[in-house]
């Protein structure tokens, strides 16, 4: 199951590699440079706005690409996860707090049933 | 009735002070650096968009979309600048910052 451009905020642009545009990606070679697709994959999750997701994945890659090539991949990559495990934490607070609020009304039902 | 002083969190000041910092070059990942840079601390994107968000909503910013950049994988930056209104509130955390320590220096 691959990712469609369209998913990643990149509709229209021509497709060379299978995440970035020709241009990007000369830009990119031989740098090492791209985000972690698993780590992307994540943010779309995570994030709920069209829009947002464009801006947030834009930055992350721009930011991604200067830690690459100023400290090394493995560097940037662990970098990335921190970035998404972080901005996760409020929609997993969200899922926790409502898993706990439906599992307490299912609880109510049993007992009052 | 008076209008009611609106006031900014800590956070959205600290965010605020920095696009005024960065000026024309107000976007996430600028705006990440700096607040992170300045606090000494780790900021995650997400906690800089979802204060971004509600500042504008609150009319404190305006944001427009920019160029898409090879940088960014061919995606658009987007760029915030302070509103009037941001700039009012901001006057108003400084002022009652600085009124306080006469209150209690007056005691």
């Amino acid at each position: 199951m691959g990712i469609e451009l369209s998913d990643l905020g990149l509709e229209g642009v021509q497709k060379v590699d299978s995440r970035i545009g020709p241009d990007a990606q000369s830009c990119l070679v031989g740098t090492d440079a791209f985000p972690p697709v698993a780590g992307e994959k994540l943010f779309l999750l995570i994030l709920s706005r069209e829009e947002r997701k464009t801006n947030i994945l834009g930055d992350l890659a721009e930011e991604y690409s200067e830690l690459a090539q100023k400290f090394g991949r493995r560097f940037a990559t662990i970098w990335y996860y921190k970035q998404a495990a972080a901005s996760a934490s409020p929609f997993l607070h969200k899922i926790a707090k409502w898993g706990l609020f439906l599992s307490v009304g299912e609880l109510v039902r049993r007992l009052t049933h | 009735m008076a209008k009611q002083k609106e006031y900014l969190g800590q956070f959205e000041e600290i965010v605020m002070l920095a696009i005024l910092h960065l000026g024309s070059n107000s976007y996430g990942t600028r705006i990440r650096q700096t607040v992170e840079e300045a606090l000494e601390k780790s900021i995650s994107i997400g906690a800089i968009y979802t204060t971004l968000d509600r500042l504008e909503q609150k009319g404190y910013l305006a944001s427009w979309q920019g160029d898409a950049t090879q940088e960014r994988g061919g995606r658009a930056k987007r760029y915030f600048e302070v509103t009037g209104t941001g700039q009012r509130a901001l006057k108003n955390n400084d002022t009652a910052r600085h009124k306080l320590p006469e209150l209690i220096m007056a005691q």
